[in-house]
C-alpha cells in the first residue's frame, strides 16, 4: 500500500509468468549449454573430430546469440516487471540480499565476457586456452545459479529467517538444496534439448547422428536426475501446498499433473533420438523443445502457485501487506486511512471507494476482465452476496488472504464489483449457479466435495436447506439467490445422483 | 494535490550509507562510459554510414563502429545493473513509484533493448548481405537506443518529483505516462545525449590511434574527426548545461550557486576541466602523430564524467530533501556477505582481465 499499483488489464501476474518462463527456459540452457559445449569440445579435441568441432563452432554462435541477448536481457526484464508489479516485495528482496545480487552481478560480468570471448576465438587461440575460456564461462554461469537460487527459494520457504532475521538462515533456507539440485538437472536436460535442435541441421550424416544421440542422452540424464530432486523438493514445500495440489488451487493441481505425466512421457520419447538418431528431424526437435518448455513452465507455475497468497511466505502477501499490517487495518481504521496512494478519502460505501480498494488490495493478483478476472466470476451475483463473500476470502478456493479492510470498505468493494460485473444478468443454468454460489469454496466431487453430503435430499428439501446453511455453518455466507436460482441449483444437485442412479440400474 | 511520500523499506540497509552511496556513484560512472559509446557512438555510426556512400573514410568508420557495438552493448547493460541495484537500495520507495507511474514505457525498455541488441548483432554478422536494408536497420537501432535513454531520463527525473505524483498517477493508472510536464527533463536528456556524442568522439579518436599500423591516412582522419565531434558537441553542451541549470527548481539550482559549497566548487571545477579537455583534444586533432594530448584529454574527460556523476547525486539529494534524506534509513551491515562480495568481485575482475588478454592476443579472424 506504500506504492502505486499498475492497473495492467491483462494482469501483472500473467506478465510476470510470461517473462519469467521465457527467461528461465533460456537461462537454464545458458548454464547447461555451457557445460555441454566444453565437454563436447574436449571430446572433439581428443578424437580430433573436425566435423564435431565445426558443429560446436556453429552451436556456440547460436548459444551466444540466445543467451547473451535474450537470456541476459530477459533476466533484467524479470527485475523490471517484479519492480512494477510487486514493488514492496522487490524492495524487501533487494534490501535483504543486496550483496547476493552484487555477487550475482560480478559473476554475470565474467559470464558475459567469457561467452563473447568463447564464441569469437575458435581456432584463434590455442585449444587449451579456448577450452579454459569455456570452463570459466560454465563455472561463472553455474555459480550465478547457485547464488540466485537462494533468493528464489527464500520467497517460498523463508524458514528460520522469519524468527532470526539472520541472512544465512534466509539464504540456506529449507528448499535451497533440493531446488538447486533440481535446477541443475534441468540445466543439463535443456542443454540436450537445445543441442537436439541445432544438431539436426548438421550436414555430415554420421556426425549428425552422433550429436543427436549424445544430445538425447544429455536430455534424458537431466530428466531422470530431476525426479529425485523434485521429489525431495516437494516434501519440503510449505504446509498448505498439499491442499493446493489436491484442488485448493485448480491451476496448480493441473500443472502438477502436466509435470508428472509430461515428465514420464518426455523420458520415454527421449529414447527415440537415442535409439534412432538417423530418423530425427527438425520437426521432432521443435516438438521436444516445446514439450520441455511446457514442462518447465508447469514447474515454475507450481512454484509460484503454491506460494499463494504470499509473495514471500509468512512475511508478505501478494498485495504487499505484511500480516501485522493487514491485521491492524482490518481491526482498525481500514485500508484507505493507511495507504499512501489514495485519491478518495475518507472511505465511503461508494463505487469510487470500491475502485480504490480493488486497486490496492486485489489488483496484485486479480483483474476485472483479464487474468483471474472477477467480472466473469461475479456476473449475476447480488451485492450482498459479494459483500458476505469478501468477509470469507480466507476460506475460498485459490488461497486468498483475509480481507484487510473495514466494514465500509468491504461494502464499497462489493458495490464496485457488483456494478462492474453486472448484477442483472440472469444466470443461465444450475451449473452456473453452483459455480458462483457454492464453487468459490466447494466442488461437486473433488476439493471440499458436496456430493457426499447432499445425497438423498428431495428437491423441496434442498430449497429449504439453502437458506438454513448459514445458520448451521459459521463459514457460509447467507443465501441471497433468487427463487429461480434456488430451483436451478436444486435441479443441478439432483442431476448428480440421477446419472449415478441410472448407471446403477443398468 | 499533496505530495505523496512513500515510506522507506522496514528492512535495514546491509552496509554503511557511505559505502552504498559510493558504490551507486562509482558504478554509475563505470556504466556511463560504455553507455555513452553506445548512445553517442550509435548516432555517429549512423551518420557516418549515411555519408559512407560519398566518403570512404566515413564508410570504414561506420563499419568499424558497428563491429564493436554488440560488445559495447554487453558492457553498457552489464555495468548498468549495479547502479540500478544500488539506487533501489537507497531510493527504492521513489524509484519503484516513478517506474509504476510510467509503467508501460518502463516495461517496454526490455523488449526494445532485446530488439535493438539483436539488430546490432544482425548488422555485425550480416553487414554485406543486408545491402539496401542496412540504412533502415541502422536508424531503427539508433532510434531504439535513443528512446531507451529518454525513458531513463524520464524515470530518473520523475522519481524526484513527489509533488506531481498524485496528479500524474490518478490521471492514468492503467498505463502510466512520461514526465512530459517537467521542464528539467528536456535539457537533462539533451545534456546526456550530446555528452554521449562528445565521449563517442573520444572513442573514435582512440580507435584511430590504435589502428596506426594499418592505414595511417585513415587513422589520422579518424583521430581528427573524433576530436572535431568532441569539440562541437562539447561547445553545444555548455549551452545545454546552462539551460539545464536554469530549468531546475530554484531551490535545487541554488545548491550549485553558492548554497552548497561542495556542489558549487564541483560545478566550477568541472567546467574548468572540460575547458582543459577541450584544449587538449584540439591539440591532439592538430597533431595526430602524438598520443600524449589525446590520452591526457581523454583522462581529463573521464574526470569530468566522474564529477558530473557526483553532481547528479547531489542534485538528487537536493530534489528529495523536503521529503527524505538518506540518514533516515536504518543500517545493519552484513559484513560477512559484503566481504564475500568484495572477494568475488576481485576474482571476477581478475578473470575478466585475463579474458580481455586472451581476446587481445588472439590471431586475427
Amino acid at each position: 500500500m506504500n506504492f502505486p499499483v499498475w492497473e495492467l488489464e491483462m494482469g501483472t501476474p500473467l506478465l510476470i509468468a510470461i517473462v519469467a518462463i521465457l527467461h528461465v527456459y533460456v537461462s537454464h540452457f545458458a548454464i547447461g549449454g555451457g557445460l555441454f559445449l566444453v565437454v563436447m569440445e574436449h571430446y572433439a579435441n581428443r578424437k580430433d573430430d573436425r566435423h564435431l568441432r565445426n558443429y560446436l563452432i556453429t552451436h556456440s554462435r547460436f548459444f551466444a546469440l540466445v543467451t547473451l541477448v535474450f537470456g541476459a536481457i530477459s533476466g533484467v526484464g524479470i527485475w523490471f516487471v517484479i519492480g512494477l508489479s510487486s514493488p514492496a516485495a522487490t524492495s524487501s528482496l533487494i534490501h535483504l540480499f543486496v550483496w547476493v545480487w552484487a555477487i550475482e552481478w560480478a559473476l554475470f560480468i565474467v559470464e558475459i565476457a567469457a561467452a563473447i570471448v568463447y564464441y569469437m576465438t575458435w581456432d584463434r587461440v590455442s585449444r587449451r586456452t579456448h577450452l579454459a575460456v569455456g570452463w570459466v564461462y560454465f563455472i561463472a554461469a553455474f555459480l550465478s545459479l547457485v547464488v540466485i537460487n537462494g533468493i528464489l527459494a527464500f520467497m517460498l520457504t523463508p524458514g528460520e529467517w522469519l524468527a532470526s532475521g539472520n541472512f544465512w538462515d534466509a539464504f540456506f533456507n529449507p528448499t535451497y538444496w533440493p531446488s538447486t539440485l533440481a535446477r541443475t538437472a534441468i540445466c543439463i536436460g535443456l542443454a540436450g534439448i537445445y543441442a537436439l535442435f541445432t544438431g539436426v541441421f548438421v550436414k555430415h550424416a554420421a556426425t549428425r547422428a552422433r550429436i543427436i544421440r549424445l544430445a538425447g542422452l544429455w536430455a534424458l540424464a537431466g530428466t531422470i536426475l530431476a525426479v529425485p530432486a523434485l521429489y525431495w523438493y516437494h516434501g519440503l514445500l510449505p504446509a498448505g501446498a498439499a491442499e493446493l495440489f489436491a484442488g485448493g488451487m485448480p491451476a496448480a493441481a493441473l500443472a502438477a499433473r502436466v509435470l508428472v505425466w509430461g515428465g514420464i512421457a518426455l523420458a520415454v520419447i527421449l529414447l527415440a533420438p537415442i535409439i534412432f538418431p538417423k530418423n530425427f528431424g527438425p520437426g521432432s526437435a521443435i516438438t521436444f523443445a516445446l514439450v520441455a518448455l511446457t514442462l518447465f513452465g508447469a514447474s515454475e507455475w507450481i512454484r509460484e502457485s503454491v506460494r499463494k497468497p504470499w509473495v514471500i511466505v509468512d512475511y508478505m502477501y501478494g498485495n504487499g501487506l505484511r500480516p501485522a499490517e493487514a491485521e491492524a487495518m482490518s481491526t482498525g481504521d481500514g485500508i484507505l486511512a493507511n495507504a499512501v496512494w489514495v485519491q478518495e478519502r475518507p472511505a465511503a460505501a461508494t463505487t469510487a471507494t470500491g475502485r480504490e480498494i480493488f486497486r490496492l488490495a486485489c489488483r496484485s493478483c486479480h483483474t476485472l476482465d483479464g487474468y483471474r478476472g472477477l467480472t466473469d466470476r461475479l456476473g449475476g451475483l447480488d451485492e450482498d452476496y459479494i459483500y458476505e463473500s469478501v468477509a470469507r476470502l480466507e476460506h475460498m478456493v485459490g488461497a486468498m488472504p483475509a480481507f484487510p479492510g473495514s466494514d465500509v470498505e468491504r461494502r464499497a468493494l462489493a458495490r464496485y464489483l457488483a456494478q462492474e460485473s453486472g448484477t442483472t444478468l440472469p444466470m443461465l443454468d444450475g451449473a452456473e449457479v453452483f459455480s458462483k454460489r457454492c464453487g468459490f469454496c466447494h466442488s461437486q466431487s473433488g476439493f471440499r466435495a458436496l456430493d457426499g453430503s447432499l445425497e438423498g435430499y428431495a428437491h423441496d428439501e434442498l430449497l429449504e436447506l439453502f437458506p438454513e446453511l448459514a445458520e448451521m455453518i459459521e463459514e457460509m455466507p447467507p443465501w441471497s439467490g433468487t427463487e429461480d436460482e434456488a430451483r436451478m441449483l436444486a435441479d443441478f444437485i439432483q442431476s448428480w445422483y440421477a446419472v449415478a442412479g441410472e448407471e446403477e440400474e443398468n | 494535490m499533496e505530495p505523496i511520500v512513500p515510506l522507506p523499506d522496514v528492512l535495514p540497509l546491509p552496509a554503511p550509507l557511505w559505502l552504498l552511496e559510493f558504490l551507486l556513484v562509482f558504478t554509475f560512472i563505470c556504466h556511463l562510459v560504455p553507455m555513452n559509446f553506445l548512445f553517442g557512438g550509435g548516432i555517429l555510426a549512423a551518420i557516418s554510414h549515411a555519408r559512407g556512400s560519398k566518403s570512404e573514410n566515413h564508410g570504414r568508420l561506420a563499419r568499424r563502429l558497428f563491429e564493436l557495438l554488440p560488445t559495447v552493448i554487453a558492457f553498457a547493460v552489464t555495468l548498468g545493473i549495479a547502479p540500478l541495484l544500488f539506487v533501489q537500495v537507497l531510493y527504492g520507495q521513489f524509484v519503484y513509484s516513478s517506474s509504476i507511474l510510467m509503467a508501460n514505457a518502463w516495461f517496454w525498455v526490455v523488449p526494445l533493448l532485446i530488439a535493438g541488441y539483436y539488430l546490432a548483432y544482425l548488422l555485425r554478422f550480416k553487414w554485406d548481405s543486408l545491402t539496401g536494408m542496412r540504412s533502415g536497420i541502422v536508424w531503427v537501432m539508433v532510434l531504439i537506443f535513443t528512446w531507451i535513454g529518454f525513458i531513463y531520463s524520464n524515470n530518473f527525473t520523475l522519481m524526484l518529483r513527489p509533488d506531481v505524483w498524485a496528479a500524474h498517477y490518478f490521471a492514468n493508472p492503467a498505463s502510466g505516462q512520461l514526465n512530459w510536464a517537467d521542464p528539467a527533463l528536456y535539457p537533462r536528456y539533451l545534456h546526456m545525449l550530446v555528452g554521449a556524442v562528445a565521449v563517442a568522439g573520444i572513442w573514435i579518436m582512440i580507435i584511430g590511434l590504435r589502428r596506426k599500423s594499418g592505414d595511417v591516412a585513415w587513422s589520422n582522419w579518424a583521430v581528427a574527426y573524433g576530436a572535431r565531434m568532441f569539440m562541437h558537441a562539447t561547445l553545444l553542451n555548455v549551452i545545454i548545461g546552462f539551460w539545464f541549470l536554469v530549468a531546475l527548481p530554484k531551490r535545487v539550482m541554488m545548491i550549485f550557486m553558492g548554497e552548497n559549497m561542495t556542489a558549487t566548487v564541483l560545478l566550477f571545477a568541472a567546467i574548468v576541466l572540460t575547458a582543459v579537455a577541450w584544449v587538449l583534444i584540439q591539440r591532439a586533432s592538430k597533431k595526430p602523430d602524438s598520443r600524449t594530448p589525446a590520452v591526457a584529454g581523454a583522462v581529463a574527460l573521464l574526470g569530468v564524467l566522474a564529477m558530473m556523476a557526483v553532481m547528479r547525486q547531489q542534485l538528487r539529494t537536493a530534489y528529495l530533501a523536503p521529503y527524505f534524506t538518506l540518514d533516515e534509513l536504518q543500517v545493519a551491515p552484513q559484513w560477512d556477505v559484503l566481504g564475500l562480495f568484495a572477494v568475488t568481485l576481485v576474482i571476477c575482475l581478475g578473470v575478466v582481465a585475463w579474458l580481455i588478454k586472451v581476446m587481445m592476443r588472439a590471431k586475427p579472424a
